[in-house]
């Protein structure tokens, strides 16, 4: 008889190949333990489910950023990081001429060999795409699920879809191959958020299965996070019928400025500091919805 | 239609009709985009005084409470919402003319003749317009209006109970229509009244005329100060932090750093 959820959760876990040994510690908890305890060989016998093939075993997360914006690239670096802390795979995938900016450069490369960030040569958002996948299938050979953030210049999301984003012939997108899941940073500042608003509104006019999740950073407490993120997600519900993911807030801490500047990550800092918390939060959010959509 | 549950004579009947008449004349004549389409219908246990549509195709819940009563109306209101909700495609099919938008959350209005603190500061805690707050009284004999009503604005401060002057004049509607000629749900919209328009020399008047509703608001135009924004619907905002997580001691934010650079430039 099952005695905990480990020890039926690989029925529904995605058969993700690669050997069982080799994650690191806590990265494949459920899949170490079903080995030890050779719970329902029977179900490891199966071929693999089309997931292993069709889905990725590390999610693409699109996440705009200019090319000057190194508060956002840090945020994003930070939370590559923390999704390697909680036991997933993370990798930065940015267009190449991204090298010579600081926007990458800025972060100790000696010590921070957990999160790689791989320049692409592609020059517009289907090769950035067809690149990323790529890392997500190499990295999800060995890792229990994670995220690969990808750095998408604005000005590519506004232009006119590539052609195989473009709908079918029966006015279906191929959801599969399609940049879908995106991650914003927005203050609470309402300028800012009605430019969000904007920058979504045409986002979305050109690709309609786009999932967009929203973290409001720069706040002193929740409920201002809480207010900015509703009324972004009202304006953008009612105007666009566009749902939004809210993934929490990161707070303005002098810490967290001070970590951009090194080019450190914020745990070294503090572990406990608000913006430490804070950013543990957002990775954890995305985190799990990474999983789940690997989990399907 | 179905009378007050706590209404056992047929002249508490009568007077609560003669009532809801007064207050819809009086709602006619400053709200004009709300339209009254509904009277005394029996929602979860006991009648909504009147069914309005708003200038949004919302569903507006108006309850008037008896003196002292406020409190135990403005729980009736917050039910009748719970109560609209999930009904108001059917109301839109059975009232198609009367602008219902289904998709619009409904909101509440509470008419009494004086607000209890405690009713002001329940309502503080729910989105702008969700529930609004009216001062109401029947006018005296011999007066030239049905009923005096006001919208109780939110208070800077709670410190007493509140019940100000009423100003809001409505004249007399000696040409209602017998109430054999209504329907629960009227088949058109109703017209707005026309005359009797507020003056500018009648600043609360005014005040009272301006619905925060109709102008299209961003995204971001909430009100200020409120506890949650204005959206009716649940808040899809996601943390796992708690304000403890974020409380420990003041630390020196972004902005306080750039206040202090700021300062120290020439």
């Amino acid at each position: 008889m099952p005695r905990d959820l480990s020890d039926v959760l690989h029925f529904f876990l995605p058969e993700l190949g690669g050997d069982l040994e080799s994650p690191p510690g806590h990265a494949r908890p459920f899949a170490r333990e079903r080995a030890a305890t050779g719970a329902a060989p029977g179900r490891r016998s199966l071929p693999a489910r089309e997931i292993g093939t069709r889905r990725l075993p590390l999610s693409v997360l699109g996440v705009p950023i200019g090319e000057r914006d190194v508060v956002h690239a840090a945020y994003t670096w930070n939370l590559a990081r923390e999704t390697v802390r909680l036991g997933g795979a993370s990798a930065i995938v940015t267009p190449l001429t991204d090298r010579d900016s600081p926007l990458w450069s800025a972060h100790d490369p000696a010590g921070a060999t957990d999160v790689e960030v791989v320049y692409s040569t592609a020059d517009d958002l289907a090769g950035l795409r067809r690149h990323a996948e790529r890392v997500a299938r190499e990295r999800g050979r060995t890792a229990g699920g994670g995220i690969v953030f990808t750095r998408i210049p604005p000005a590519w999301l506004a232009d006119t879809p590539p052609e195989d984003e473009k709908p079918d012939g029966d006015g279906r997108r191929r959801l599969d191959d399609a940049i879908r899941w995106l991650l914003v940073f927005t203050s609470a500042r309402p300028r800012e958020i009605d430019a969000v608003f904007e920058r979504i509104q045409r986002w979305v006019r050109g690709r309609p299965g786009l999932e967009i999740g929203v973290t409001v950073h720069g706040v002193h407490g929740i409920e201002e996070a809480r207010e900015a993120f509703d009324g972004l997600a009202r304006g953008c519900d009612e105007r666009l019928r566009l749902p939004l993911a809210s993934y929490g807030l990161l707070v303005d801490d002098l810490e967290l400025y001070r970590s951009i500047a090194a080019g450190r990550p914020m745990h070294e800092a503090d572990r406990d500091a608000p913006a430490a918390r804070s950013l543990t939060d957002v990775a954890r959010l995305l985190y799990e919805d990474a999983r789940s959509r690997v989990l399907g | 239609m179905a009378e007050p549950i706590a209404s056992p004579s047929i002249r508490a009947s009568a007077e609560r009709m003669r009532s809801r008449r007064a207050l819809e004349r009086a709602l006619e004549e400053i709200q004009p985009k709300i339209r009254v389409v509904a009277e005394g219908i029996l929602a979860e246990a006991s009648p909504i005084d009147l069914l309005a549509v708003g200038a949004e195709g919302e569903l507006i819940a108006i309850r008037m409470a008896e003196p002292g009563d406020d409190l135990a109306t403005l729980t009736r209101l917050l039910s009748d919402l719970s109560w609209l909700r999930p009904r108001r495609k059917d109301l839109l099919k059975l009232a198609s003319g009367n602008g219902i938008d289904p998709s619009a959350e409904p909101r509440g209005l509470l008419v009494a003749p004086s607000i209890a603190r405690e009713t002001r500061a329940a309502v503080d805690n729910f989105p702008a317009d969700t529930l609004q707050l009216w001062l109401g009284r029947p006018a005296s004999e011999g007066d030239r209006v049905p009923m005096w009503i006001e919208q109780l604005e939110p208070a800077p401060d709670r410190s007493s109970d509140v019940a100000p002057p009423l100003r809001t004049p409505v004249p007399d509607p000696a040409c209602e229509a017998p109430e054999a000629t209504r329907s629960s749900v009227s088949p058109e919209p109703r017209a707005s009244v026309a005359h009797a328009r507020p003056s500018p020399a009648q600043p609360s008047f005014a005040r009272i005329t301006a619905d925060p509703r109709d102008s299209p608001r961003p995204p971001s135009a909430d009100r200020p100060g409120s506890p949650l924004t204005a959206p009716p619907s649940p808040s899809a905002f996601r943390t796992g932090l708690s304000a403890a997580d974020l409380a420990s001691a003041r630390r020196p934010t972004g902005a306080d750093r750039l206040g202090a650079e700021d300062r120290t430039e020439p």
